[in-house]
């Protein structure tokens, strides 16, 4: 059934074709739901809840529908979005620290308030310097903010130096949680409050 | 160029003051796939969506999930076949011309019901009597709740219960029987007006069965599950719905 036909199936209310074709969706959206969530504790649980939601969501908005040519590709896409916010719940919930993690990290730096742009940089690089980061954390940090350097070339780049395939999710995601790292340290976070105060 | 250089530390700056933000999580999951699509297609995407760049670098959790469907995006062809597909409750969906869904709704029942049910400010109070259990229609297959765990047995009864007045727009109760043929859960699902998932969490539903008590919160589908309870009491159960 091409997604013109399946998009008129679901539409058919009260029918035996639109049993039929929310039934063909349910194993369509279940195929992408599993191939992102297989990897998750109970991710075929959570496949089949993010496929069920994803149904009822599609359902209630069929209207919005403009292109019924194109009607898998959008179902796919509120099927991808339940996933995420599915997902992004899990991860936030076990990201959150103990309040002791938080106040247990010593500061990283202590350096004066500085306005010149130069100093700026100086003093944002002593931080990352300073900061406990790997080598390659340091790289997606200064790749990004001091370098100007998108994450498919510092990909590139890593991949290069490690002869194994790093993506650029993966750059955005090393360069995510380093960053929190930085934002941990108290001292560092009133030293830029003071300097952003100032220019 | 030495403005360029400044302007990247200041952004640094910020993402590194930036305080969390569940609607910048919203507005980020919003955009995220065009975002992946536009990386994906070798398009400088944080050119393009710089707020979804921004929050990418503020928050780890957001950065994770992009991670997973920039991964699906990019190797569709590299997901594996699940072993099994799971049925899905297509219960939402109006019904078909025959049979038909619900049994109709006996005026004996109606009269019971209207006697059951009580209010008080925006509670409902529901006063079950072996009465009442006796004329419940048992549920027709694969009608009840959404896929929560697949293969569970029928229900021993449903009772469906609307009610303008406490703006509780369907009070679903299913009884699910153990294995165990004493015990088993009652399963209730609130829908208020004007309100769907995830917003129906945090209903408070109260249970009262003999001296027992129990109250819990709604789940994001306004359902809440009580378990373990005598079969033989199902006639003596109070339930409270307090809509806040």
């Amino acid at each position: 059934m091409n997604s013109e036909d399946l998009y008129a199936a679901c539409q058919n209310h009260g029918s035996d074709q639109q049993a039929d074709a929310f039934e063909q969706l349910s194993v369509f959206f279940y195929r992408i739901a599993y191939a992102m969530l297989q990897d998750r504790p109970a991710g075929a649980d959570l496949a089949a809840d993010c496929m069920q939601l994803a149904l009822v969501k599609v359902y209630q908005n069929l209207e919005q529908c403009q292109e019924p040519a194109a009607f898998r590709g959008w179902a796919a896409q509120i099927l991808r979005r339940v996933v995420l916010d599915t997902l992004r719940q899990l991860v936030a919930a076990r990201l959150d620290p103990l309040p002791d993690e938080q106040s247990a990290l010593p500061p990283v730096l202590i350096a004066p308030a500085i306005a010149e742009p130069d100093d700026l940089g100086a003093f944002l690089q002593q931080a990352i310097v300073r900061a406990p980061l790997s080598d390659r954390s340091r790289r997606v940090v200064v790749g990004r903010f001091f370098e100007d350097r998108p994450d498919s070339e510092l990909a590139l780049a890593e991949s290069a130096r490690d002869s194994q395939t790093v993506l650029p999710s993966h750059i955005q995601v090393t360069r995510a949680k380093n960053l929190a790292k930085l934002r941990s340290d108290p001292g560092l976070l009133a030293q830029l409050r003071m300097l952003q105060s100032e220019t | 160029m030495a403005e360029q250089s400044t302007a990247k530390l200041r952004r640094l700056v910020r993402v590194l003051l930036e305080q969390p933000d569940p609607q910048a999580c919203q507005r980020c999951l919003d955009d995220m796939e065009a975002y992946c699509v536009a990386q994906i297609a070798g398009n400088d995407a944080a050119t393009l969506l710089p707020e979804v760049a921004f929050h990418l670098d503020t928050c780890v959790a957001c950065a994770e999930v992009y991670a997973l469907l920039y991964d699906t995006l990019a190797s569709p062809a590299a997901a594996t076949e699940p072993a099994r597909y799971p049925t899905a409750d297509i219960g939402f969906l109006p019904a078909r011309a025959a049979p038909s869904r619900t049994a109709p709704v006996s005026s004996d029942l109606q009269t019971l019901l209207a006697q059951a049910i009580q209010r008080s400010g925006r509670s409902l109070h529901l006063t079950f009597s072996q009465g009442l259990l006796q004329l419940l229609p048992a549920p027709a297959p694969a009608q009840a709740f959404a896929l929560r765990s697949p293969g569970q047995p029928l229900a021993l009864f449903e009772l469906r219960v609307s009610d303008p007045e406490t703006q509780i727009e369907e009070l679903l109760i299913s009884a699910i029987p153990h294995a165990e043929a004493q015990l088993c859960d009652l399963r209730v699902r609130v829908t208020t007006q004007g309100q769907s998932w995830p917003d129906l969490e945090g209903i408070i539903v109260q249970l009262r069965q003999g001296e027992q008590r129990q109250q819990a919160r709604t789940d994001a589908w306004g359902e809440v599950v009580f378990r373990n309870l005598e079969r033989a009491q199902l006639g003596a159960i109070e339930l409270s719905v307090e809509v806040s």
